[in-house]
This record gives C-alpha cells, sequence and structure tokens, in this order.
C-alpha cells in the first residue's frame, strides 16, 4: 500500500504507465480499406482477362457449344438481374420474367409495325420491359419480405395471362417469328442468327453489364441500397431517402432483365409465351443462387453450369430437373454463397497452405508438430 | 347457378385443404413452402398408383401418411438448419424439392394427362331437389370441411394446438416456457405437407391429373394465402371460399376476364393491406 509520494520510485511506475495498444477486434478501418482496394484492383484485372480471352471463343470451342454458350450468356443476364436485386436490395423477385418477355414482344411489336432502324427498335423494346419494371417498382417497393416476392410472382403471372389473351400480338404458345432487319454495328441484324457472328455482341454486352453493376454496388449510392437492405428504419431515421433508392434499384435490374428479353430476340428471332411465365423468373433464380448472389460473376458462371448440365443430362432421360433441384438443395444448405463461395473457399485453403510453406525457413530442419501447428493457426 | 356455387364450394373446399397446409406452415416454420404444389401432385400421382392396386379408401388414409412423414424429414434434414437464416433461404430450398418431385412425377407416371376413378359408392350423382349433382364433388365439400373444422379444434382446444399457435406466436418465449419448439415445428411441418397430400388425393378423381397440376394450384394457393393473411389460419380459410366462388363465378360469367381475377384480387389486397385480409403485421 502506498503511503507517501516519495515511496513511489521510477521504477515503481513505469510498469503500469507503459502505453499498451488498445485491445484489437480484427483489422482496422485502414487495413480493411487497404484491403478492399486490393482485391478491387485483382477483381478489375480479372474481369479485364476474362472480357479479352471469352472473345476468343469461337476459335476455341465448336459452333454447337457456342451456341449453347451464348444461350448461358443471355441466361445469365436475367439470373443476373434478379441476382443483383437479391444481394443489393434483399428483395426476391418472381416477376422478372415479365420483363424480359415483354422487351421480347416489344422489340418484336415495334419490328413489325414501326419502320425503324434497328437501333431504335431495340431501345424501345427495352424501353418498354424498363418502364414496365419502373411502373411496378413504385406500386409494390414498399411492401416487405415475402409478401414482395409473392406480389412480383402475381404480376409476372398477370403479364402472362394478358401474353395468352393478346393472342393478335403475342401468338400465344405458337411463338413468334420475327424477322429483324437494318445493321446493327456494321452487320446485318441477320448475321447475329449465326453464334459466330453474334458472340462479340453477346460476349460485349454480358461484361458491359457486369462491370456496370458492380460499379454500381461499389459506389455510395450501392453501399446506400445495402445498408437500406440492411436496416431500412435506421436509414430512414438517419434522414436519408430509402423509397426512391430501391425504385431504381428494382428499374435497373428490369432494364437487365430488358435487354437480355431484347438480346434473346436478336440472337434467335423468335419468342414465344414461355418467356412470361414465372418458372423463367424461377429458373433463372436458381442459376443465380447456384453460381451465387454475392458477386456480379456468380449469376453467369451459374448460368454456364445449368446449360452444360442439362447439355449433359439431355442424352441420360433427361433429369436435368431432378439434379438442379438437388444441386439448389446441396448449395442452400451447404454454401449459402453459391459456387463463387466455394472457389472462394478453395482459393483461400490453397493460398494459406502455400503462405505456410514460404514461411518455414527451412522444412527439413522443423520438426513435425511445429509445422502441424504452424499450418493449423493460418488456416 | 346453384351448381355453379356448388362447384364454387368443391374447388374452394379443395383450396381450402391445400392452403391450410401452406399457412401452417408459414405461421409457424415461417417458411413459405414453394414444394406445396409439387407435393399435392406428388400425393396425387401415388394415389393413382394405390387406387388401381387396391381401391380408393385406401390411397385416402395411407398417401398423407406418407407424405406426412416425408414432410418430417424435409423438416429433420432440411429446414431445421436454416432456422435464424434470411427467410429467402427456405423459399430456395423448397423451390429446389419442386424440381425434383416434378422429375420424379414425370420419370415415373409419364406426362400424359391421367384421371383417377372414383369408388362406385361415389361414382354417380344425387339428386340435391335444386338440381343433381356428382357424388364425389359432393363428398370433396364434406370431407373437406370436416378435416378444416378438425383443424380448426385441434388447434383452438388441444394442447398440441396451445403448443402450435404458442410457437407461432413467439417461438423464444415458448421455449423458455417448456415447449419442445422444434419437435412442434416438424408435426406442423408434417401435418401440412399431409395435408397437402390429402388435397392431392381428394383431387385425384375430381381433376385432371397432369405434371403441370402443381405449379397451377401452388399460385392459386399462394394467392389464397395472401388474401387470407400470413400467419393466420383463419383468413385462408375465408379467402380460399371466396376465391373458390369468384372462380367458378367469372369462368361462366366473365370468361375473358376470369384468368385475371385471382392475380388482381392478390395485387389490390397485398397493395392495400399486405398483412392480408386476417393476417398480422408482424407475420411479414
Amino acid at each position: 500500500m502506498i503511503s507517501s509520494p516519495t515511496d513511489i520510485t521510477a521504477g515503481d511506475v513505469a510498469e503500469p504507465l507503459a502505453v499498451t495498444p488498445p485491445p484489437t477486434h480484427g483489422p482496422t478501418v485502414a487495413e480493411t480499406l487497404r484491403r478492399a482496394n486490393r482485391s478491387a484492383r485483382w477483381q478489375v484485372l480479372g474481369w479485364l482477362v476474362l472480357a479479352i480471352a471469352g472473345l476468343g471463343a469461337p476459335w476455341v470451342i465448336s459452333l454447337y457449344q457456342l451456341q449453347l454458350a451464348q444461350q448461358a450468356m443471355i441466361m445469365g443476364l436475367l439470373a443476373l438481374s434478379i441476382g443483383w436485386l437479391l444481394r443489393q436490395t434483399g428483395q426476391l423477385s418472381f416477376g422478372h420474367a415479365a420483363f424480359y418477355g415483354i422487351a421480347g414482344y416489344g422489340t418484336a411489336y415495334v419490328a413489325q409495325h414501326a419502320d425503324l432502324p434497328i437501333g431504335l427498335t431495340l431501345l424501345a423494346g427495352i424501353g418498354g420491359g424498363t418502364l414496365a419494371a419502373l411502373v411496378v417498382a413504385l406500386v409494390t417497393i414498399r411492401v416487405p419480405g415475402i409478401a414482395f416476392a409473392m406480389l412480383t410472382l402475381a404480376i409476372g403471372m398477370l403479364a402472362w395471362v394478358a401474353g395468352g389473351q393478346l393472342h393478335s400480338i403475342t401468338r400465344g404458345v405458337d411463338g413468334l417469328n420475327v424477322q429483324l432487319d437494318g445493321a446493327l454495328l456494321g452487320k446485318d441484324v441477320v448475321m447475329y442468327g449465326n453464334p459466330v457472328e453474334a458472340w462479340p455482341l453477346v460476349w460485349g454486352v454480358l461484361m458491359t453489364v457486369m462491370a456496370a453493376l458492380w460499379v454500381l454496388s461499389r459506389s455510395t449510392w450501392g453501399r446506400r441500397l445495402a445498408s437500406i437492405r440492411d436496416n431500412e428504419e435506421r436509414m430512414r431515421f438517419s434522414g436519408y431517402a430509402t423509397y426512391w433508392p430501391r425504385v431504381v434499384a428494382f428499374t435497373v435490374s428490369g432494364l437487365v432483365a430488358s435487354i437480355a428479353g431484347s438480346l434473346n430476340l436478336v440472337t434467335t428471332s423468335f419468342i414465344s409465351l414461355t418467356a412470361l411465365f414465372w418458372s423463367t423468373s424461377g429458373l433463372a433464380l436458381i442459376v443465380a443462387v447456384i453460381g451465387g448472389v454475392r458477386s456480379v460473376l456468380g449469376p453467369p458462371l451459374g448460368a454456364v453450369l445449368f446449360i452444360l448440365l442439362q447439355n449433359y443430362l439431355a442424352g441420360s432421360g433427361n433429369h436435368y430437373q431432378a439434379v438442379l433441384g438437388a444441386v439448389l438443395i446441396v448449395v442452400v444448405l451447404v454454401a449459402p454463397g453459391g459456387c463463387v463461395e466455394i472457389l472462394e473457399r478453395a482459393f483461400t485453403a490453397v493460398t494459406s497452405r502455400l503462405r505456410v510453406r514460404r514461411d518455414q525457413p527451412d522444412p527439413s530442419t522443423v520438426p513435425h508438430s511445429t509445422q502441424g501447428g504452424r499450418r493449423a493457426q493460418a488456416r | 347457378m346453384f351448381v355453379q356455387v356448388l362447384n364454387g364450394l368443391a374447388f374452394g373446399v379443395l383450396l381450402l385443404v391445400l392452403s391450410s397446409g401452406l399457412a401452417l406452415i408459414f405461421g409457424l416454420r415461417g417458411v413459405v413452402n414453394f414444394a406445396h404444389g409439387a407435393i399435392y401432385m406428388l400425393a396425387a400421382y401415388v394415389a393413382l398408383s394405390i387406387s388401381d392396386r387396391t381401391s380408393f379408401w385406401i390411397a385416402l388414409v395411407t398417401v398423407p401418411i406418407l407424405l406426412a412423414v416425408a414432410g418430417l424429414l424435409v423438416d429433420r434434414y432440411g429446414l431445421r438448419f436454416l432456422v435464424g437464416r434470411s427467410p429467402l433461404d427456405m423459399v430456395l430450398l423448397t423451390f429446389g424439392i419442386t424440381f425434383v418431385v416434378a422429375d420424379v412425377v414425370q420419370t415415373v407416371w409419364g406426362t400424359e394427362a391421367r384421371t383417377i376413378d372414383p369408388p362406385a359408392v361415389l361414382a354417380g350423382t344425387t339428386d340435391l331437389g335444386l338440381a343433381t349433382y356428382p357424388t364425389y364433388r359432393l363428398f370433396v365439400i364434406v370431407m373437406g370441411l370436416l378435416v378444416c373444422a378438425g383443424l380448426m379444434a385441434w388447434l383452438k382446444f388441444s394442447r398440441t394446438g396451445l403448443f402450435v399457435r404458442a410457437s407461432g406466436d413467439d417461438r423464444v418465449t415458448a421455449g423458455a416456457m417448456g415447449v419442445n419448439v422444434d419437435r412442434v415445428s416438424a408435426t406442423v411441418v408434417a401435418l401440412g405437407f399431409g395435408l397437402a397430400g390429402l388435397a392431392g388425393v381428394l383431387a385425384g378423381p375430381y381433376l385432371t391429373l397432369s405434371p403441370a397440376m402443381g405449379t397451377e394450384i401452388l399460385i392459386t394457393t399462394f394467392i389464397v394465402v395472401v388474401v387470407g393473411g400470413l400467419g393466420s389460419i383463419g383468413g385462408p380459410m375465408i379467402a380460399a371460399l371466396l376465391i373458390g366462388m369468384a372462380n367458378a363465378l367469372a369462368t361462366v360469367q366473365l370468361p375473358t376476364l376470369a384468368a385475371y381475377v385471382p392475380y388482381l384480387l392478390m395485387l389490390v389486397v397485398l397493395l392495400l393491406r399486405p398483412q392480408g385480409i386476417a393476417g398480422r403485421r408482424t407475420a411479414l
């Protein structure tokens, strides 16, 4: 016990006064930012490599495979629109087939009834789908959670019923064959019926959309959206608008679905009522989830896997539905981040293993027990 | 007109049995069971096979039990792991089940439309004074109403029913008061699947069996549950009868608009009252 100041010697106070760093819980802000920047740099680089490498696909794979790939990319676009909405706003849409279909039918209708250049025709179709998305968003966006999913389902089904009733425009289940004409990006639009000709367009559109959505997610606006998703009330109380950002996000996602719809018409010259049915949305959603909705790479990856699977199983009694369902169940239970998460986990496991090996001074002098310990630590 | 009302009632009662299962699963598990339509379809096809070999009555008893067991398994090995995660994960899980079941049905029973013959006692028509009406449909009406009355009574008066309602209202508190919430949940999911199975068997001799029957009725059932109110049992019962009637009457009176009616009804109800006619806001 200290009775008087004189009892205190320099040695006694030195210990307790020594500045100890505050206890750290996880990485500091600076470290997090540095990591995010590093990861962003890698992602941009990866995107560039992928975009350029993908253009070479027609020289590497056969015509049939290219056709499948093209199908996968268009489905990937639709999946991306639903997946991005789910990731960014937490809202599950079962109605995106409506925008996909409206854009397709809109493009077909304008092409048949108005003598516009092909570029404007496509814009009209895409604009129609996007406008429909905006109207739907304005009305429904306030509805919470699961009711929102149901509501989009009802709206999608309304569009489907309407499509069936407007037989003169849609030709119902028989489908509509459309001859587009004019020059698009320096090529006659008929040429895009050939996958080799269409590939750069389809690939370019997908890559651009992926980049745009990635940038949007990382922007201030995208982060605000994510905050609204996590706690809407808190954002509203902090003075942020929560209605309009979500309306815009839904419209953007509808725009992407519309682009997919028009692109589908350009490459296949055909559209039928199936495009509007809710199973189109459902399938795109499954594909997005299997691929992983946490990144923009996931949904297209899921679409590629789906088309491969469907094609691989087509020969053996066509059980792709059962396999797809089973894969979905397993992914939901085991890896909610989808295939991208599985890949990331594998990547982290490999790199941490490599890092351990690099840290070791000399494997021959280190006893076995320490090796195991280090490896366990790194994990 | 009288016959139309009876038709509406028959379809409404079928929806009633189906949607009370869906409402039950949603109310307690918080799961929007997208597999409900597929289970209903599977039940109808299994009933087809059983009644071909033995009799319809055996199918009527065994199929709901079989599917209740399937429900137990789904709860035990699927839904239980997703408690505490986003409710959308459960939607996706049941959505996956839909695909698997659809494939199984197509593989085992083929894609062409089939029908189940009603048993001899119910095959003819009955004279009701005002009109003659197919006996089987009357049976559906009576049977469905009895089952739903039984369900309501069970929920309201029995001890397990009390546990079910308590766990649906507040899982944590019910657990703290000594209710085995996991077991109650499993019971409810099993019961919901069993009810979907019963609806499937009842629908067999009444509607046509096809691989599309599940998705078609699933949407209608969703509409019933949403209009009635997510998280309530009584609301969907009213809504089922309403929509059954609206469906039967609109088909005759306004054939061109009939297809829109249920979706428009759902749209209007969700926009004006997202929790449905009798639902509670907290259920969302």
